[in-house]
C-alpha cells in the first residue's frame, strides 16, 4: 500500500504539487494521470525519498521510504529509464543494485531474462535504443521482487510487443496481490491496463476513481434525437430545462433530461422521434476536460462543448 | 562494518570496476608515477644526494590529480548520467552511499599507489646511478604515498558531493590542488603557511618521517569536508 498525505513540493515559488492526499491499494493498478508538468513523477520522487516535500508526507508499506530496512524488496521503481551510466552493462548495472541490498548474485540474470534482455546483458548501456533502456528500467524494479511497484511512464519508447508485454506483467503482479502505481500521459494507455485511476493537474487531485465510475461520475453525456420537427422538440425539451444543441447531421444534442423523460415530453406533445440515443463521453473526453478544467482553475466554468466532440453510443 | 555500509561497500565496487573510464583512471597513477620517477632517473637533473624516491613521488602531482578525479567522478559522475537516481532509491540512507565512495576510493587509490610507488622504488634500484642519487628509504616513503592518494580520492568524493556537475567537480579538486602552489606564493607568511598544508605538501615531505603529521592534516579536513557533503547529500534532492 502506498499513502500520500498532503503532499506538497513548492519549486522557487511555483506549487509543482499542492496538498495530494491518495491511497493506492494492493490487488489492482493504479493508473496515476496527468498531462506532462502536472507533478506526477514530483510525486513519485518524493515518494521514492529522492526529493523532500516541503509539507505532507508519504509512506509505502506502512513507513516512509527512506526509513525502509529492505528497500528494493519492498518497493521496485522506474523513473527515467536513461538514468543509467552508458559505460556499464546491463548486466553490472543490476548486479550493483542487488548488491547494495544483499540480493542474490544470480538475480540480475533472472529478471533480465525475464525483461527479454539475455543477449544483450553484457553490451553496454549505451547501444541500448529507448526501448531497451525501458526494459532494462523494469528488470531493476523487479529485481527485489517487490509487492509494491512504482513505475513512472513504463509504457514510453516501446514498441507494440513491449507495451503488451508491460500490460500482461503489470496486470499479472497485480492479481497476485501487489500494489502496483502505474504513471501516464496518456489515458489510452491507461483504458486497458488501470483498474483504479488518480487524475491530477496542476499538482492537485481532480479524481481517485474507479474506471467505470469515471465515467459514471464525471461523464457530461447527451442524448442524441432526431425528429420530422427538431424546432418543436428543442423548445419543448428547454422549457422542461434541457440544453439543446442543434447538430450538422439534423439531430440534437440534449443535455440536462434522460432519454425517459424526453420520450414522454415528445409523446405528450405528440412530437414524433425517429431516434433517442444516449451518448457518454469517452474516457479520453472526460480525462481531456478534467485536466483542462483544474488547469483554469474552476471546473464550473469549462466549456461543454469542446467534450461533445468525442463521444461513444452506450 | 554494518551490513548496510558492506553493502553499500560492495555496491560502489561493482560500479568501479565495471566501467573502462574508471578503471583507466586508476591505471594513470601507476603510470604516472612511475614515468616521472623514469624520467627523473633517465634525465639525471638530481642534484647529488637527493633520492630518486623523493624527487620521483614529491613530484607526482599529476597522479595526485588523478586521484581526486577519480574519486570526484565517482559522485559527480553519477550525477551526470543520473544513476544517482536508482543508488539513492536502493539505498536511501545517503550518508551509506557516500561513506561507501569516500572507502571505496580511499582503498582503491590508496592500493594501486602503492603498487605505483614500489615500481618507483623498483626503477630507482634498476636504472638509478645510486653512488650519486641513492633510491631512498621505503618507509615512509611508500606507504605515505599510498595515504597521500588515497586521502585525496577521499577528498575527491567529498567535492563531488558538494558540485554535482562532473565537470565543475574535476576543476574544483584540480583547484584545492594546485591553487595554494599558484597563489601561495603571493600571499607571504599566510601563502607559505597554505602550501604547507595544501595536498601536494604531502608529496613533498614523504623523504622524511615530517611526512605523517601533514598527512594527518590533510586526512583531517578531507574528512571534514565529507561530512560537510553528507549533511548536504541528506539537505537537497537527488
Amino acid at each position: 500500500m502506498i499513502e500520500v498525505r498532503q503532499l506538497t513540493k513548492v519549486y522557487g515559488g511555483r506549487r509543482a504539487v499542492d496538498d495530494l492526499t491518495f491511497t493506492v491499494q494492493p490487488g489492482r493498478v493504479t493508473g496515476f494521470l496527468g498531462r506532462n508538468g502536472a507533478g506526477k513523477s514530483t510525486t513519485m520522487r518524493m515518494i521514492l525519498g529522492l526529493d523532500r516535500p516541503t509539507g505532507g508526507q508519504s509512506r509505502v508499506a506502512g513507513r516512509p521510504y527512506t526509513r525502509l530496512n529492505n528497500p528494493l524488496g519492498t518497493v521496485g521503481s522506474l523513473l527515467e529509464a536513461r538514468a543509467v551510466h552508458g559505460g556499464r552493462s546491463a548486466y553490472h548495472h543490476l548486479l550493483f543494485l542487488a548488491r547494495s541490498n544483499g540480493l542474490s548474485r544470480r538475480r540480475p540474470a533472472e529478471v533480465l531474462e525475464m525483461a527479454g534482455l539475455s543477449d544483450v546483458a553484457h553490451r553496454r548501456v549505451r547501444t541500448f535504443s529507448l526501448g531497451m533502456h525501458q526494459r532494462l528500467g523494469l528488470a531493476a524494479a523487479l529485481l527485489g521482487d517487490p509487492p509494491i511497484l512504482i513505475l513512472d511512464e513504463p509504457v514510453n519508447g516501446l514498441d507494440t510487443d513491449g507495451i503488451r508485454w508491460i500490460r500482461a506483467l503489470v496486470t499479472g503482479l497485480a492479481a497476485q496481490g501487489r500494489t502496483i502505481l502505474l504513471s501516464s500521459h496518456l489515458m489510452t494507455e491507461m483504458e486497458q491496463t488501470a483498474d483504479h485511476l488518480i487524475v491530477i493537474a496542476g499538482g492537485r487531485l481532480v479524481a481517485d476513481t474507479g474506471m467505470r465510475a469515471l465515467i459514471a461520475e464525471h461523464s457530461r453525456g447527451h442524448v442524441r434525437a432526431r425528429s420530422p420537427h427538431p424546432d418543436r422538440l428543442a423548445a419543448t425539451v428547454e422549457s422542461a430545462g434541457a440544453a439543446v444543441v442543434p447538430a450538422a447531421d439534423g439531430t440534437l444534442r440534449i443535455t440536462g433530461l434522460s432519454p425517459a423523460t424526453i420520450g414522454d415530453l415528445a409523446a405528450e406533445h405528440t412530437i414524433p422521434l425517429y431516434e433517442l440515443t444516449p451518448c457518454d463521453e469517452t474516457l479520453e473526453a472526460v480525462y481531456t476536460r478534467l485536466t483542462s478544467d483544474a488547469a483554469a482553475g474552476d471546473p464550473a466554468t469549462a466549456d461543454p462543448r469542446q467534450a461533445v466532440s468525442a463521444e461513444v453510443v452506450r | 562494518m554494518t551490513a548496510g555500509l558492506r553493502r553499500a561497500v560492495a555496491a560502489e565496487w561493482v560500479k568501479v570496476y565495471s566501467v573502462r573510464s574508471a578503471v583507466a583512471t586508476l591505471a594513470m597513477v601507476p603510470l604516472l608515477t612511475v614515468g616521472i620517477a623514469v624520467l627523473v632517473i633517465v634525465t639525471g637533473s638530481l642534484p647529488p644526494g637527493e633520492t630518486i624516491l623523493a624527487a620521483g613521488l614529491g613530484n607526482a602531482v599529476p597522479a595526485q590529480l588523478v586521484a581526486g578525479a577519480f574519486g570526484a567522478m565517482l559522485v559527480a559522475g553519477e550525477y551526470g548520467s543520473g544513476t544517482i537516481r536508482p543508488t539513492l532509491a536502493a539505498v536511501p540512507r545517503r550518508y551509506l552511499v557516500l561513506t561507501a565512495k569516500a572507502l571505496v576510493a580511499f582503498l582503491t587509490v590508496a592500493v594501486v599507489a602503492l603498487v605505483a610507488a614500489g615500481g618507483a622504488y623498483l626503477s630507482g634500484v634498476l636504472m638509478a646511478d645510486t653512488a650519486r642519487n641513492p633510491v631512498g628509504g621505503v618507509l615512509p616513503a611508500l606507504p605515505g604515498f599510498a595515504v597521500a592518494l588515497g586521502t585525496v580520492a577521499m577528498l575527491g568524493v567529498a567535492v563531488g558531493g558538494l558540485v554535482r556537475h562532473p565537470g565543475a567537480a574535476v576543476t574544483a579538486v584540480t583547484a584545492i590542488l594546485l591553487g595554494p602552489l599558484l597563489i601561495g606564493p603571493l600571499l607571504g607568511d599566510a601563502g607559505s603557511g597554505l602550501i604547507d598544508a595544501s595536498p601536494t605538501a604531502g608529496l613533498q615531505k614523504l623523504a622524511d618521517s615530517g611526512a605523517w603529521p601533514t598527512l594527518a592534516l590533510i586526512t583531517g579536513y578531507s574528512l571534514a569536508l565529507l561530512a560537510v557533503a553528507t549533511v548536504a547529500l541528506h539537505r537537497r534532492d537527488a
